[in-house]
């Protein structure tokens, strides 16, 4: 028998950790009953596992030590679920248990924000009607703007010398705060985004670093108290390039 | 089956509202609340943004293959 009251809302909940266990039971009981809910929480857990599949694997090669576990809650609701259900990929699962507990040292830092670039690289930069909140030409609002939301003076790159115009901007959540993202663009369209954000573990200054998968490749560092992360889809080579003029401009 | 390769095509076709709460609850973990707060809108629309964006990928992505009819609980 179906338990009145569960609603897709209901699934999404389970299938996000959402629900104390009492709820949990009712929605198990539930989809139990109801085999047309159950494939439909079906779809949706295989739709996480795409998703995780396609974007996890991002920087995770370039450092393992990555910040950005799921926490033991949602390991504990998705292993019984598999458990419960028993549809779950095995993919999902070994990707799941992969990530592991790892230290938070300094160095796990770097990815998770680096990855949030990479995302939100992934988010935006698609978009044809909406790329950016505030537009190349209100650059001095965009600046301050996002100095004050950021609460420190950042200074835009003009990269329209090796090619790429400057689009706008726009602000995102960080981890801990905002965060900015700038978006260029050259002749044919292809697009950059320079991801910015404070450095609010007070990490030393680093070198470039390097992550991709698939076609989105990163190149991010540490300067002078900002995060920097330059991600497209681009030759490693060009984005170096890119990379190295952002960093100079801004090291004048 | 789905193809990971799909989702890049599928998440572009979805509003940016309903992709950067997937986004944060998929891939970033995060709760329902703390999607809310980051985004500063409440948790229902977090919710109704999830459950919409949701479904349309689902449909994108296994919609042809599969002639889903499945009934959606409302």
């Amino acid at each position: 028998m179906s338990r009145p009251g569960i609603s897709e809302s209901d699934l999404h909940a389970y299938l996000d950790g959402e629900l104390d266990d009492a709820r949990r039971s009712e929605v198990e009981a539930h989809v139990a009953a109801q085999p047309q809910d159950a494939a439909l929480l079906a779809a949706y857990a295989r739709l996480n596992d795409v998703l995780r599949a396609r974007y996890d694997p991002l920087l995770d090669e370039a450092l393992p030590a990555r910040l950005t576990q799921p926490p033991p809650r949602r390991r504990f609701s998705v292993m019984r679920y598999a458990a419960v259900f028993g549809w779950l990929a095995l993919g999902g699962i070994a990707g799941w248990q992969l990530h592991g507990w790892q230290g938070r040292d300094e160095r796990a830092a770097a990815p998770a924000w680096a990855r949030r670039a990479a995302v939100a690289h992934v988010v935006y930069s698609p978009e044809v009607r909406h790329p950016v909140e505030v537009g190349a030409d209100q650059e001095d609002h965009l600046v301050a703007w996002l100095s004050k939301r950021l609460g420190t003076p950042l200074r835009i790159p003009h990269l329209n010398g090796i090619g790429y115009g400057l689009v706008g901007g726009r602000l995102l959540p960080g981890e801990r705060g905002p965060a900015a993202q700038f978006m260029y663009q050259d002749g044919q369209g292809q697009r950059l985004t320079l991801y910015v954000r404070t450095n609010r573990e007070h990490s030393r200054e680093s070198a470039f670093r390097f992550a991709e998968d698939g076609p989105v490749r990163v190149f991010y560092w540490i300067d002078r108290g900002l995060g920097f992360a330059l991600s497209g889809e681009l030759e490693k080579d060009e984005l170096l390039r890119v990379a190295n003029a952002v960093y100079q401009q801004l090291n004048p | 089956m789905l193809e990971v390769r799909d989702i890049d095509l599928a998440l572009r076709q979805l509003p940016v509202e309903q992709r950067e709460v997937i986004l944060l609850v998929a891939l970033e973990r995060m709760s329902y609340s703390e999607t809310a707060k980051t985004l500063g809108i409440p948790i229902g629309t977090v919710m109704s943004r999830l459950a919409r964006g949701r479904d349309r990928l689902r449909t994108v992505l296994v919609g042809e293959s599969s002639g889903s009819s499945l009934k959606v609980v409302k």
